[in-house]
This record gives structure tokens, sequence and C-alpha cells, in this order.
């Protein structure tokens, strides 16, 4: 039997698919799994000047603070899709965001001076960490950091630690456009996730980001513009954060750029979906298929 | 049409992508570490925390943050917690013994200087006393006690062992809060008198914590410890041999806040509530109060309720008085201050002091306008109030200042915000309103109820 729970946090919807003989147990696995996301949205949070993530914004040259373990661990895997993706992923783009934005959310173009200032604060390399004491420190002061595009990731990659802690593993997690398969239903060979067309995902992320998802917008870190009016992206990797991460790069990326990514990550792979529904899976060079 | 997946590496072949992040980091060379190691070294305060479950987390977070703590010992009757205390301590360079039971730990550990208790409530009393016994500082969790007896016993030995106790209600350190108490109401007065106080502790419905069959307890285990399942361990809160139920949990912050603010502490009580929703709890899941207060000023009451089956609208507090009203909680958001333009002298002089800031209601200039050119009597019998803000953010986690002001207290001998006395008339305050459900009548205070 399949069970579906559902849990609202981190601005979006946590639903979990669970194939377990016992509804209530896996009630109460995901239960406790929810009970960790929570935790983690307020870690995580950028919106509560307590946390972390926002006292990052704070802190001067030189400055040296310690981060909890799961906001150390969720930035520190951001800086690695920084690093990895020059920059098409970029978390420290919370000034660009806020140059978008009035103070009440509504959209607004900012000055050429003013993006050029969000711009001065941007950029992956502002930041600096340390795993041994999980200091993060800053190279100017004002640096904001974004987790939203990683974030829900990391929160599904904990959760599905926590199915295994539990050995319940035939599930499905997703955060809306993230999903991540752990163990497929008995008998299958994975769980069938719609991706215009359907797709059988087994120990695997995938993640989608394009225009189809809620008309948000997307900035290219590199330029500090949006991006419009491209196709959807669909990235697969081994975790959730990764493919959450990457699907944001990925879409700011021209193909040639994420063909070059799949091929030097063997556990990467992603698929293309242009506005005929024509799909293109960069990892196989299977090329056009219609 | 299926979408062919490619091959590649599953979710299990690599674990977590983290592995992968923690070798480029390693490779980047960024300068933090020579700086992290540089960072200076001062003088310690060795700790053991009793009791890590989600607050003892809390507590371990904040700490960290604090430069003179150094943890020497975790104690947990849980092994899966004491396990995740000791390995996430470990990942800060926090090498820790682990213990299942704090008298052994107290025992052994010779060179600790202080205790952080976050165990469930009805441990509260033996564990802090034990630690003051043995010559450590102790800094325990609120509610004080499940028991005013419990309260009374750990005023008690404080005074007796001449130890530091301070009772973790955390917003007695908050900046915000400070500000709000001293200077916005006792420097400036800036409410009047305050008349009326309201709260709330509001929490969506949540089914009963369970825990992986593979790291359930044995019954044996249990027992030693005073368990009678794992269930009541996992959720005592809900239990009346092991807390108070939500007003103890939840109400004790505010109902403390609410003694701070009107500086008072309550002459007497009436409330309802009851199981009304959860079938596998002993404690009321909901509580609504009324408390009567003789304030330097004159009468005040408060109204309290704390609520489990819905999230509505969080917590916060709300102090009430002749020129104007406030509105505050550790949620940042809840951050108003009101004047009564009919009864208060204008505040620009307490802007320009930085007391209070002022907020730009585009509304309210827009009603004004509307006002002068339709003359609409219900405004003029009443003007919309003046809104302000409390200037003061709060930038660290929420526990942290409260621990600090414990640390510096050891160190440099700065005051306690929350030492045994205080922390104990909230403990005589808070319990009685479940004496109150039951009684269903209003019960009074006497002052010697709050002296020891
Ligand atoms: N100040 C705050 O904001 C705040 C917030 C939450 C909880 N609290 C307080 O913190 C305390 C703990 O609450 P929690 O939510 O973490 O509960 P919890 O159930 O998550 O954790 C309690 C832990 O104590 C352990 N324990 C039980 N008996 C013990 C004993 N005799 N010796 C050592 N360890 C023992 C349990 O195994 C568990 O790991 C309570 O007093 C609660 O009121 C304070």
């Amino acid at each position: 039997m399949t069970h579906r729970f559902a849990h609202g946090a981190m601005a979006t919807q946590f639903v979990f698919l669970v194939e377990h003989d016992d509804a209530r147990n896996a009630g109460q696995l995901c239960r406790e799994a929810f009970h960790q996301i929570d935790r983690l949205e307020t870690e995580l949070s950028r919106f509560d000047s307590s946390t972390d993530i926002a006292s990052i914004s704070q802190l001067k040259p030189r400055d040296l603070m310690v981060l909890t373990l799961d906001a150390f661990e969720c930035l520190k895997m951001a800086q690695f899709v920084a690093a990895d993706t020059n920059g098409a992923f970029d978390v420290t783009i919370g000034s660009v965001f806020a140059a978008w934005r009035n103070p009440d959310g509504t959209p607004r173009t900012p000055s050429l001076d003013e993006l050029a200032a969000a711009r001065e604060r941007t950029g992956w390399q502002l930041l600096m960490m340390d795993e041994e004491s999980h200091f993060v420190g800053v190279r100017k002061t004002g640096v904001q950091v974004d987790l939203g595009a990683i974030g829900k990731g990391y929160a599904l990659d904990c959760a599905a630690a926590i199915f295994e802690e539990w050995g319940i593993t035939r599930a499905l997690l997703s955060a809306e456009s993230t999903v991540l398969a752990l163990d497929p239903p008995e008998g299958k060979e994975g769980w069938t996730v719609n991706a215009d067309a359907p797709m059988l995902l087994c120990q695997r992320a995938a993640s989608s980001s394009g225009i189809a998802v809620q008309g948000q917008h997307i900035f290219d870190p590199r330029t500090g513009q949006p991006v419009r009016d491209r196709t959807q992206v669909w990235t697969l990797a081994p975790t959730a954060a990764w493919a959450d991460a990457l699907s944001t790069a990925f879409f700011v990326m021209s193909a040639t750029e994420i063909e070059e990514y799949c091929r030097q990550h063997v556990e990467v792979s992603s698929i293309i979906i242009d506005s005929q529904k024509r799909y293109f899976n960069l990892k196989s060079n299977l090329g056009e298929k219609t | 049409m299926n979408i062919e997946v490619p091959n590649g590496m599953t979710r299990r072949q690599f674990i977590t992508a983290g592995a992968a992040a923690s070798a480029w980091l390693a490779m980047s060379k960024t300068g933090l570490a020579q700086a992290a190691a540089a960072a200076p070294p001062s003088d310690q305060v060795n700790v053991a925390l009793v009791g890590c479950g989600d607050q003892g987390r809390v507590l371990v977070n904040a700490c960290l943050k604090i430069p003179c703590v150094k943890f020497r010992a975790v104690c947990d009757i849980w092994p899966y917690a004491q396990r995740y205390g000791s390995r996430y301590l470990g990942k800060y360079g926090h090498e820790t013994n682990v213990y299942a039971d704090y008298r052994e730990m107290l025992e052994k550990e010779k060179g600790l200087d202080a205790i952080i208790c976050a165990s469930p409530d009805w441990m509260h009393s033996p564990i802090t006393c034990a630690a003051l016994e043995a010559g450590k500082h102790v800094y325990c969790e609120k509610l004080m006690s499940n028991t005013v007896e419990g309260a009374k016993q750990m005023v008690l030995t404080q005074r007796k062992t001449g130890k530091l106790l301070q009772i973790g209600h955390q917003r007695r350190s908050n900046p915000r809060y400070l500000h709000a108490k001293n200077k916005i109401i006792d420097e400036a007065h800036l409410l009047g008198r305050i008349t009326h106080a309201s709260g709330q502790w509001h929490n969506v419905k949540k089914d009963d914590r369970t825990c992986a069959a593979k790291y359930e307890l044995d019954e044996a285990t249990l027992k030693k410890f005073g368990y009678d399942d794992m269930h009541q361990l996992l959720n005592w809160r809900w239990f009346k041999k092991y807390g108070g139920g939500p007003i103890c949990d939840l109400g004790a912050h505010q109902i403390d806040m609410f003694t701070w603010f009107l500086n008072a502490n309550p002459k007497a009580v009436i409330a309802s509530g009851g199981i009304d929703y959860y079938k596998t709890h002993e404690w009321y899941d909901n509580v609504i109060t009324v408390f009567e207060y003789d304030t330097k000023d004159g009468v005040a009451r408060s109204m309290y309720d704390v609520l489990t089956t819905t999230g509505s609208l969080g917590f916060l507090e709300k102090y009430m008085g002749i020129e104007g009203s406030m509105v505050i909680s550790e949620m940042p958001r809840w951050n108003q201050v009101f004047r009564e333009k009919a009864t208060a002298p204008e505040w620009t002089v307490w802007g320009e002091k930085g007391l209070v800031k002022r907020v730009e209601d585009t509304a309210a200039a827009n009603a004004e306008e509307k006002k002068a050119a339709e003359v609409d009597v219900r405004l003029a019998a009443s003007p919309p109030p003046e809104t302000w803000e409390i200037p003061v953010l709060l930038d660290k986690p929420p526990h942290q200042p409260h621990l600090e002001n414990f640390f510096e207290a050891i160190r440099k001998g700065a005051p306690l915000n929350c030492p045994a006395e205080v922390g104990y008339r909230s403990a005589v305050a808070v319990l009685k309103v479940n004496e109150a459900v039951v009684a269903q009548k209003r019960l009074e205070f006497k002052p010697e109820e709050y002296r020891i």
C-alpha cells in the first residue's frame, strides 16, 4: 500500500509517498521527518534576523561566525555547486533579489546604480568557510545569503536519512519541483515522475526549473538580470540538494555549458524540454527525440 | 512515451554530495582556517549538557557561538540522544564523555564548572540540586520545576551552595525585550499606566512523537529512570508525572513576561481548559486564563491563552496602557508600539532619542487626508493610533544572550537576568493555573507564596 503524507514548510508543500504495510508506522516516520524539516526551516531561514543565514549579512571582513551543522552543510553544498558551475548558481544573490523587489515583495526594476551596488555584494567567492571550525567569514560587508534554491533539496536529503534510519525505504519524497526517489515500490523499477513525459526514478533526485514554476523569477548571478523565456530543464543527480541547486544553475547556463557539466560529472544528467515539447537528453547524447 | 533516465551513480552509491563538497572545500584555500585557528583562546568554562533532546540541541548551537564554552560531557538516559549530542559536539572539536545517569556524571567529571539542564521538567529539581551540591553552576530550562516544592528546593540549594542558578526564561536577556521594558516602559513611560496585558501561544496541531523501533529503550532502562514507556518519555510534556502541560511548557514564557513588564506578581487567577482534542494525553490541550495584579500604578489584568490545535498568529504579548500599547514577541514580526493620539503627548522626541522608531503608515496617511476632506465623525471620535516600532533587533539565536549572561556571571560576576528567586515566582504563578482549571473558581495568591 502506498500512503501519502503532506506537510507545509519552507513556503512549500512537502509530499511523501511511502509504500509500507503499516500505515501508522509510515505516518509516524513522516511526522518525525517533518519535525526535522521544521527545524531546518528555522535554521536555514533568511527572514528571521536571529538565524545564522540572516546574520551573515551583518558580518564584516575579519569577523568569524560559527554556523549550525545544517546551515554549514547546506551552505557548503551551495558553494560547491557555485564553484563547479562558475557562479551560474550562487546563494549570495540575496542583494540582487532585493534590488528587483519592493519592500512588500512586488516586482520593480532597479536603476543601474542600484543593480551595480547589489552586484558588488554578490559572488560566491565573497564567502569563506572552514570545515574544522564551522566558521564562515566574508570578504565584503553586506553579503546576503538566500538558500531558497537549495534548502528544499537539502531538507529532502535530511528526510531521506531519517527514512534510512527507520528502515522504511520504499518512498518518493518531494517538495515543489524537486523529487527524491528512494527505493521503488515492490516489483517496480522506479517511481514514475511526470516531467511532461513520465520518467522512472530510483535512488535518484530530479529537479525542474523553468517558467512553468509559478512564474517565479530566476536571476542570472553572473549578470544580475532575470532570465526569461527559457525552456524547462530537468536535472537528475544523486542527491536532492545537488539536483535542486543544479536545476537553477542549468536554467541560466547555455545548452553547451550544461552538456559540458554533465560530461564532467558522471552522476549528473539533464533533460531540456523546449517549447515544442521536444526533449533533449544531454547525458546519453540521445539527441533530439519526438 | 517515457523519458529515458540515463544511468549514473545512485543516491546510495553517492550517499552525500556533502562528501564531494567537503573534498572541494578542503582543496580550496580560503584562508579562513588560519584565521579560525588564530581566534584568541579565552578563559574556558567547562560545561556538561544534561538532556540532549530538541531544546538541548538548541542550547548547544547557541553555546557553540560563545567562545569561552567548552563541553566536556553529555548526559541523557537515551543512548540515541546521547550519541547525537556527543557526535555533534565532536564535529566542533568538543570531546565529550557520555553518561546516562547525571549522578554518575557528577561523581566522575571533576573538572566541570557548569551544567546546562534541558531534561523534562520533573527532573529539573533533582538534577539542578545535585549539580549545585556538587559545586557546579547551573543553567536550568524553564519551567523551573513542575512542582512548587521542587522549585523551592532549587532556591534553597542555590542559597546554601552559593553557586549560580539561571532559569531559562530567555526573553529576560533578549535585547528587544530589555529595550522595551527598561527604556520604553520604565524610562519614558510611553504606555502610561498599563491597565491590561494579553498574550497567546498557538501551536498547530501535532501528532505524538515516536522514534524508529531500533532506538526504543528497553523496559528495564525506562523503569530505572522513572518512565512508564517510550511513548511517555518522548511525549513527557503531556503527562502529569513529568510536566505541567502547555501552560507550563509555553505559557511559562509569557506569564513570566507579564510579571516582569508589570513589575508585579499575580494576586489572583481564573482559568478554563480541557482535554478537548487529543485522545492520548493527560494534560489540557488548551487553557485560557485571566490574572489580576496590583501594580504600583493600580490594578491590572492579563488575558492569556495557550492553544495546541491551531497555529493562528503564533506567539506574542501585548501591553495596553492609557497612552499607548505595545505588541512584542520573540518572533521578529510582532513589533509594534502604538501611540494613543487622544491621550498621549507627541513621541517625536523619543523617536529622536532612538527609543522608538516611526513606521510610515501609508494607509493611515490616506485616511488622514480623507478625514480632512470629509470630516468623518467616527475617525474624529477615535483617531487611529500612530504606529511606531521597537528599534532593536535580536541578531543572535534567541537563547544566546541568556546563556551569555550566565557565562558572564560565572566569569565576571555579572548579575543574572533570571536568578532562582525570579524563576521561582514565575513557577508559582504558572503552576496555579492548572489548579484554577480544576477548582473552576478564582484562586488568590497569598503574598507569602512568592517568598522563601
Ligand atoms: N526556553 C525555551 O524556549 C524552551 C523550548 C523548548 C523546551 N524547553 C525546555 O527544555 C526542556 C527539554 O525539552 P525538550 O523539548 O528538549 O524535550 P525532549 O523530550 O526533546 O528532550 C528531553 C531529553 O531529556 C532526556 N531525559 C529524560 N530524562 C532524563 C534524565 N533523568 N536525565 C537525563 N536526560 C533525561 C530525554 O531522553 C530527551 O533526550 C524542558 O524543560 C522544556 O520545558 C525550553
